[in-house]
């Protein structure tokens, strides 16, 4: 029965290409002949099926073409009309067992190159080259995704603000106190916002059921890291284009200097090292809405001071350099976090 | 995962607990008694032996338990790093239950040193806390470890879940200098409200005092480490015993 149900489900939508895998399992005779009328006879004989089984007789009754796989090679190709059971049964005895002995005299050599590749540089350039590759094709998949529903963008800002809004109601603050209030709600603000983002990055991966296909499918996984990471790297700088000016404007403040522009692109890159690996390790969580925050938090503490005073020197004094040592601080905590992240970051994926 | 490796020698390490916590050993007994001699030849010299300090008098005998304390809790998250990472390289329960009964003590440990710190704080600074960064570091610390308790319970799956932890307890492990860093920087541009009353050097008498208090809390710490290893362990039997009979 399921097996029918699963026969029907394919041929549901009239598929131009359509894939059979042992299509016989478990049906009976009366549905095998239902099947064979359907593929030989009915509105599928125009399309393109490709099947694969086991049962030479049945392969060679339905087909036009048969062919012989060994070992992922095709070994034997040619038109059923030209075929008997018999010089089938022959051809495949013949193919299969010169195949197997090739296939043993050219094993050794052939593993020893897969299993230790020679580290020449061109192959490290081509390992290196696979490795973007792989990882940018992953990035604009979530680009492209938020693109066309724009759920965590919207949510993230629309969140940041409103918190930037709160804070100023609880907080008040007077003119001159406006830069050391105004930059910690700033951050605060960005925290809270891209703790809503980050919480998706894999949570939303797992809803969907794809977290499975992104993890089967033969990439490095520290690329899949990368990618995640730059995805919410693009998400918290999508906020920061929004909320900075709203920022400036609310708390009539100078946002447009370049120690506070370098302070929110190494602040916000701090946020989302971090917030990247924490998304994988509490993606499978029950309670992850609890967990990511509980987790983040502590650790980004010192994102928070320094990312905070920093803007603060520098919304206090324009110009000045005391923001520098924060700076220094924010990049040797990316840099020492994202290296420990990448090693990591196999063992909270692997499941 | 590795269900076909994993179940021999955590299987073993549940009878050898087993064994273990039914006939407690000679071992076990001497450690005990050392621990509990010791921990009272500490008391004894932290309330009659060590001097009243000229600054502080009394008040400052917390200091012994509240600096050992400390002391200790740092060891006990070194501990779970080494176990974090030990379990991550080899997959074997014993790291897991090496982290995870250590992160426990831990977090025991340093509630106390923050409770101790509390109490410490009000008569000598006037407030019950202050944010000097070992105070704040020591907040951190407290975090990022109930963290990673709450981590490891919320996750159903055994292995999983000690994969997970021992993430946080690398990771947690290498954000806390950067912490200290950073919270000592934050003090030195907003500097404290309160005075710090300085002490002054401590007498030999003293320093005998904090040598016994802190080979006294280490002796605590190796014992309850141990404790909860079985415990581990036994659990661990338990799990395996439930899995076999479902499957």
């Amino acid at each position: 029965m399921q097996q029918r149900l699963a026969l029907a489900r394919a041929l549901l939508h009239s598929p131009t290409v359509l894939l059979l895998d042992e299509p016989d399992t478990g049906l009976d005779l009366e549905s095998i002949s239902e099947l064979e009328a359907l593929l030989r006879a009915g509105p599928l004989n125009e399309n393109t099926v490709v099947m694969a089984t086991h049962d030479l007789e049945l392969g060679l009754r339905w087909a036009d073409q048969v062919a012989i796989l060994h070992h992922g090679t095709f070994v034997f190709q040619a038109s059923a009309r030209d075929l008997t059971l018999e010089t089938l049964k022959q051809a495949y005895q013949k193919v299969t067992g010169e195949a197997a002995r090739a296939v043993t005299r050219a094993r050794p050599p052939a593993s020893r190159s897969t299993e230790a590749p020679v580290a020449s540089p061109a192959s490290r350039v081509a390992r290196a080259g696979l490795f973007l590759t792989q990882g940018i094709a992953i990035l604009r998949k979530d680009l492209v995704q938020e693109l066309r529903t724009r759920e965590a963008v919207t949510g993230t800002i629309i969140f940041a603000l409103l918190a930037l809004l709160v804070f100023q109601f609880a907080f008040a603050p007077n003119p001159e106190m406006a830069p050391a209030w105004g930059a910690g709600a700033l951050w605060a603000s960005f925290i809270f916002g891209g703790m809503l983002g980050f919480g998706r990055a894999f949570a939303g991966e797992r809803d969907k059921g794809t977290l499975e296909g992104l993890l089967l499918a033969p990439f490095d996984r520290s690329a899949l890291y990368l990618a995640k990471l730059a995805a919410n790297y693009c998400l918290m700088l999508a906020l920061a284009v929004v909320a900075l000016p709203v920022f400036g404007a609310m708390f009539n403040l100078p946002v447009f200097q370049p120690a506070v522009l370098a302070t929110v692109a190494l602040g916000t890159f701090a946020l989302a090292v971090v917030g990247t690996l924490f998304s994988a390790v509490t993606a499978n969580v029950r309670t992850r809405e609890l967990m990511l925050p509980t987790l983040l938090l502590p650790l980004a503490v010192p994102v928070v001071i320094s990312a905070s005073s920093a803007t603060a020197d520098a919304l206090g004094s324009p110009g000045s350099l005391n923001s520098l040592p924060w700076l220094g601080l924010l990049a040797a905590f990316s840099g020492i976090i994202f290296a420990v992240a990448l090693v990591l970051f196999e063992h909270i994926v692997e499941e | 995962m590795q269900h076909s490796g994993d179940v021999a020698p955590s299987s073993q390490l549940g009878q050898a607990a087993v064994s273990s916590g039914s006939r407690p050993g000679t071992w076990t007994l001497l450690a005990s008694a050392f621990t509990f001699a010791i921990m009272l030849v500490a008391l004894y010299a932290t309330f009659l032996y060590a001097p009243a300090e000229a600054v502080q008098g009394n008040v400052f005998r917390i200091f012994y338990v509240h600096l050992s304390l400390a002391w200790l809790a740092y060891l006990a998250f070194v501990v779970v790093f080494v176990g974090s990472v030990g379990y991550l390289w080899r997959q074997t329960r014993g790291w897991d239950h090496l982290a995870k009964a250590s992160a426990e003590i831990g977090v025991l440990f340093t509630t106390l040193v923050l409770v101790t710190g509390s109490i410490w704080a009000r008569p000598v600074w006037g407030v019950w806390w202050t944010w000097d960064a070992r105070l704040t570091t020591s907040l951190v610390l407290w975090f990022i470890y109930v963290g990673y308790l709450m981590l490891r319970g919320a996750i159903g799956d055994r292995e999983r879940a000690a994969r997970a932890a021992a993430v946080v307890g690398v990771l947690g492990f290498v954000d806390v200098p950067i912490s200290f860093l950073s919270v000592f920087w934050w003090r030195t541009v907003h500097p404290p409200a309160t005075t710090v009353a300085e002490s002054g050097g401590l007498t030999p008498e003293m320093r005998i005092t904090l040598l016994l208090m802190l080979v006294a809390f280490t002796a605590l710490y190796v014992f309850l480490l141990r404790f909860k290893m079985v415990l581990e362990g036994l659990r661990d039997s338990v799990w395996d015993m439930e899995r076999d009979r479902t499957s």
